[in-house]
């Protein structure tokens, strides 16, 4: 655990969770990483004194009720998004390739 | 040399009638871009999944088929990848190894083998009901576009992937699976094989002493079996060099026919797979299971298996059963008439051949006329008042171009008077009549000919013809 | 102290006709133009003549005896409730100018009811903290005393109330939120039941954990919300399927009470805090309540049980945000995962930040099992045990283990941060209702008693709420200033 938590471990995280982070930030999260995993860590300690307890993902374990139609709840992207954002075809338009204009 | 094959099959639910997870709907084509959009399948913030009863049950269906183990609860985990087609930056899965409880884990897919007429099963690893993410388009090239455009009218459509154990034998037979399974999920309702994009498939092949290759972004069973042999080729060719063939991922390239390296590098992902939180687990209780099995009734291999019964050809009991329109029609004339081959051979047959040639849509319901026309052309011949030949050559080729039309408009007349025909014949060919009488017994079928010719497009029985030509000609050999 | 009228004594003077909706309205105003430039409590605000005019109509609905159960109330919502009418921030850059093209299904069935929303008040950043300080909007400060947070993470929703900038107020409570600022303000602040209320519309945070929770200037008030937003929503997987009747008749007959102390969880709360919660006791125990200490298993590992699940889903839930389906500022071009982490660097916060790569963390493969499973296992236990538990009695705690920090005191620490949610957290991870009502005052500080009951008991946990605040009199607080 302390290899993963050094600040080598916070760039993979930060890959995964596309985050860019300024140097100030950089150090902070650093220094607190270690000591907030360090203290969530304490969980998977306690279970050593009981046997094998089943994951609580959902709190009551309920099962859900299948949806049959509902209503028409079509929106028009026009409503929230910015229309420079929205090409004249309707599609949205997204950065993707660093390209050199021209 | 020898080569194992498995399929990872992605199929939308497109009869589904909604999305997953929201009420827009299933089949997105046809609608302008981002026009079948609602908060949900946006993945606007607070905006909340809940699975739809349809594609469940059409996965169940599925599932079902495929003999699987069902679990007692489905479980949805979320699949975390960053990507502009995919709205909320996790894709709603089932992943069993973080929680999850896909549709299927281990069943058996039986297919039907039509070089040889066999069946034969290989087993499924799995199948997931997920959610398909939006379509991108670039400006040209991929790689080099500066924008990505996006078009979620596809998110969240209900997509089973289907991943089968690698232990296919050949490429034909990979096709004739996905085949096979395609025609099984338009029987039960879920999905419509001809919509393009409906599917997809990637598959990993491997020859003796060789590693796994995955090839991606096969869109059509005819380019699954290219690509497969293609890469069968290339790694047999590499073995037997003495070369080693590298764990890699390519690309199927179906313009140039090829596969091809996936320029782009893959991360290294990590997805961190959990239990989505917004929805519990699904129960599969019997009232979806009973209408699961509901929908079930007919699968290809029932119906085949039931038409071949009647002493139908394989081919033939195949060709109706490939076209749903078809096997609809031949269940219902089934029971009006009582000569099954004859029906069989013009459905699956003549009809069906006469429809391809007019450049009609045979998965078209409305384009095959309705069972009862078709029976009663089978009575005509069972009573021989039509022969079939006469049938197929006068009468198909109307109704498949106007299968609302009345038989009865339809038929050709028939020559009432065969005797001055064959009178007017025999007058005629007098060197026939000759040669037939001096022992040339061939000059019969020439006469035969001769006589359906002059009934110039009447409708007449050969063998009548016949029969007539030869009481004809005794007089004549009587009289010396 | 001073007092305000709660929404039932408005409901009541509405129908006897001595003040009406729009007197009511013009006072809510006057105390915004007054204390908001100062407080923050509010990141939008609708236009005050359109707020004016809905009253007016609301006073025409009570002269014509057509009034709605909530007819001319007026309601704040934090800002993580998706509006269509007024944009919706989260307390967030990110999403600093958008506005959601629907309602959240709260949202709905307050104004069918005649509630006016009058605008989206202020939090950390997508419910992130304890103080209201992460907001990207500027911190909340404290009614009762501005150079304090009044406590978050729906820090708005709280001060607000205390300094009669609405009548009542949605919060949305992961691990305390209402509680916490309802326990800092003077108020009082509801978590109900996991499902009770449609999650519908709210930006998720801990989707397994949170929900949609009402604050209010007395126990009474906050019933009649939550009668108003709660039940069965078919657009909520997680909504259960039942439509309580959560107003009590009256106070709880103290003799009924039976209430579960945890002993050694209590003791870690700072000593001004010990004494306004067990003089409070004592006094319930003066009237006749029984009292039990007890222990609760594994309750000293429910705050990193609780922030490890917080944070996995968090990162999951975050993951959306990255400036192309929101407002985005800067250059729009390049290549997309440069610009996403870009977005992303520049729109979140350093706490949300913290929390994403946390979340990351436990759910990345190989910690997985370490972290985030085993998170999940001992919620199972903690939920066993405090449902066991709240069979026989309710579980008595402070809501906070400390009197309300001064703004960036605790800022600096996140460990020492969450630790103000010690006492909340149970009632998140068990999806057990809790309830919090002031206890009192320290050094003109509020402070508030938390009581978490058995599923689905809104309504006795409630009437509890209701005599306690007969007991302190404190009921419909008034942060004059
Ligand atoms: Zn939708």
């Amino acid at each position: 655990m302390e290899e993963s938590t050094s600040c080598g471990a916070l760039e993979r995280l930060v890959e995964i969770a596309k985050l860019e982070l300024n140097d100030e930030e950089r150090s902070v999260i650093c220094r607190d990483l270690e000591r907030i995993s360090r203290y969530l860590s304490q969980v998977s300690a306690i279970l050593e004194n009981y046997g094998d307890v089943p994951p609580l993902y959902h709190v009551w374990e309920e099962s859900l009720a299948l949806r049959s139609r509902e209503r028409d709840r079509r929106v028009s992207l026009s409503d929230f998004l910015d229309a420079w954002k929205i090409d004249s075809g309707g599609r949205v338009k997204v950065p993707w390739r660093e390209v050199g204009r021209g | 040399m020898r080569v194992r094959i498995g399929l990872e099959i992605h199929v939308q639910l497109s009869n589904a009638g909604t999305k997953l997870f929201c009420d827009c709907d299933s089949e997105y084509r046809g609608f302008p871009p981002n026009s079948n959009v609602c908060p949900v399948c946006l993945g606007l913030p607070g905006a909340l999944p809940v699975p739809g009863r349809r594609p469940v049950v059409l996965a169940l269906a599925t599932a079902l088929s495929m003999k699987c183990k069902i679990p007692e609860r489905l479980v949805f985990t979320r699949k975390h990848y960053f990507y502009p087609d995919l709205p909320k930056n996790y894709q709603i899965t089932q992943f069993e190894k973080a929680g999850g409880a896909p549709v299927c884990l281990e069943g058996e897919l039986e297919y039907l083998d039509t070089d040889s007429w066999e069946w034969r099963s290989v087993g499924i690893s799995r199948i997931n009901l997920e959610e398909d993410p939006g379509r991108t388009y670039y400006e040209g090239d991929i790689l080099r576009s500066r924008y990505a455009y996006v078009d979620y009218n596809r998110s969240g459509v209900p997509l089973l992937e289907i991943v089968t154990k690698p232990e296919i034998p050949s490429p034909r037979q990979a096709r004739m699976l996905v085949e096979y399974l395609l025609l099984l999920l338009e029987y039960i309702g879920a999905v419509n094989p001809r919509l393009e994009g409906v599917f997809r498939v990637d598959a990993n092949i491997s020859v003796e002493g060789g590693e796994r290759v995955e090839v991606k972004n096969i869109g059509s069973t005819l380019d699954l079996e290219k690509a497969l042999k293609f890469e069968a080729k290339r790694q047999t060719a590499i073995v037997e060099r003495g070369g080693r063939v590298e764990r890699e991922t390519r690309h199927w390239d179906s313009a140039r026919g090829m596969t091809k390296p996936l320029r782009l590098k893959e991360e290294e992902a990590d997805y961190l797979y959990f239990p989505d939180p917004d929805l519990p687990p699904v129960e599969v209780g019997k009232d979806l299971l009973s209408e699961a099995i509901g929908i079930l009734k007919t699968t290809p291999r029932s119906l085949f298996e039931r038409i071949s019964s009647m002493g139908i050809r394989s081919e033939i009991a195949w060709s109706i059963v490939s076209t749903p329109p078809a096997s609809k029609r031949f269940l219902e004339a089934e029971k009006m008439v009582s000569d099954k081959r004859l029906l069989g051979r013009m459905i699956g047959v003549d009809l069906k051949g006469e429809l391809k040639e007019q450049g009609r849509d045979l998965h078209k319901d409305s384009a095959w006329p309705p069972a009862e026309r078709i029976a009663e052309l089978v009575k005509l011949v069972e009573r021989g008042e039509y022969t079939y030949d006469t049938i197929k050559g006068l009468v198909l080729p109307k109704l498949a171009s106007n299968p609302l039309s009345p038989i009865q408009p339809l038929l050709p007349e028939k020559v009432d008077d065969v005797k001055a025909l064959v009178d007017e014949v025999l007058k005629r060919e007098s060197k026939a009549v000759r040669d037939y009488l001096s022992g040339r017994g061939k000059a019969l079928n020439y006469l035969v000919g001769q006589v359906v010719r002059a009934a110039k497009g009447k409708a007449i029985d050969p063998r009548k013809a016949r029969e007539e030509l030869l009481n004809k000609l005794r007089e004549l050999e009587a009289r010396g | 102290m001073m007092r305000q009228p709660t929404v039932h004594e408005l409901l009541e003077a509405f129908r006897h006709g001595d003040t009406d909706p729009v007197e009511n309205a013009h006072r809510v105003i006057e105390n915004i133009a007054r204390r908001e430039g100062k407080i923050n409590a509010y990141i939008s605000l609708e236009d005050f003549d359109s707020v004016l005019e809905k009253a007016e109509d609301s006073r025409r609905r009570w002269m014509r005896g057509a009034a709605r159960k909530l007819e001319g109330i007026i309601i704040g919502v934090k800002d993580n409730i998706s509006t269509s009418f007024l944009p919706t921030t989260a307390g967030s850059r990110i999403l600093d100018g958008y506005v959601p093209p629907f309602d959240a299904t709260v949202v709905e069935r307050l104004q069918k009811e005649g509630a006016i929303i009058i605008g989206k008040t202020n939090l950390d950043e997508f419910a992130m903290g304890s103080t209201g300080e992460f907001s990207a909007f500027g911190p909340t400060r404290n009614p009762w005393d501005e150079e304090r947070v009044p406590g978050g993470s729906s820090s708005g929703s709280g001060a607000c109330l205390a300094y009669g900038g609405c009548n009542a107020a949605l919060g949305s409570d992961t691990g305390g939120s209402v509680r916490l600022p309802a326990a800092y303000t003077a108020t009082v602040g509801l978590k109900p039941t996991y499902g009770l209320v449609s999650r519908y519309g709210l930006i998720p945070y801990g989707n397994s954990l949170e929900q949609i929770s009402p604050m209010g200037l007395s126990s009474l008030d906050v019933a009649l919300i939550l009668q108003v937003m709660s039940g069965y929503d078919p657009l909520d997987a997680t909504s259960l399927n039942v439509n309580p009747d959560v107003v009590p008749e009256g106070p709880a007959d103290p003799e009924s009470i039976r209430l579960c102390i945890p002993g050694s969880l209590v003791g870690m709360s700072d000593e001004p805090v010990k004494k306004s919660f067990y003089s409070l006791i004592d006094r319930l125990t003066g009237e006749g309540a029984s009292v039990d200490t007890v222990e609760i298993e594994g309750v000293e590992k429910a705050l990193p049980t609780y922030y490890t699940i917080a944070v996995a889903e968090a990162a999951s839930n975050l993951a959306r945000f990255e400036g192309t389906l929101y407002p985005s500022r800067g250059d729009y071009s390049g290549d997309y995962w440069r610009f996403i982490s870009k977005s992303r660097g520049e729109g979140f916060g350093i706490e949300v930040k913290r929390r994403i790569l946390m979340g990351v963390y436990v759910l990345s493969e190989g910690y997985r099992d370490e972290y985030y499973l085993a998170a999940t296992k001992v919620r199972r236990i903690v939920r066993d045990e405090l449902a066991r538990i709240t069979k026989k009695c309710f579980i008595a705690t402070p809501a906070s283990p400390v009197l309300p920090p001064k703004l960036g005191e605790a800022l600096g620490d996140p460990l020492k941060l969450y630790a103000m949610d010690a006492y909340t957290v149970l009632a998140n991870l068990s999806g057990l209702p809790a309830l919090v009502v002031p206890s009192g005052f320290s050094s003109n500080l509020p402070t508030g008693v938390q009581f978490i009951g058995g599923k689905l008991t809104e309504r006795s946990l409630l009437s509890l709420g209701m005599l306690v605040e007969e007991l302190t009199g404190i009921r419909g607080a008034y942060a004059g200033g």
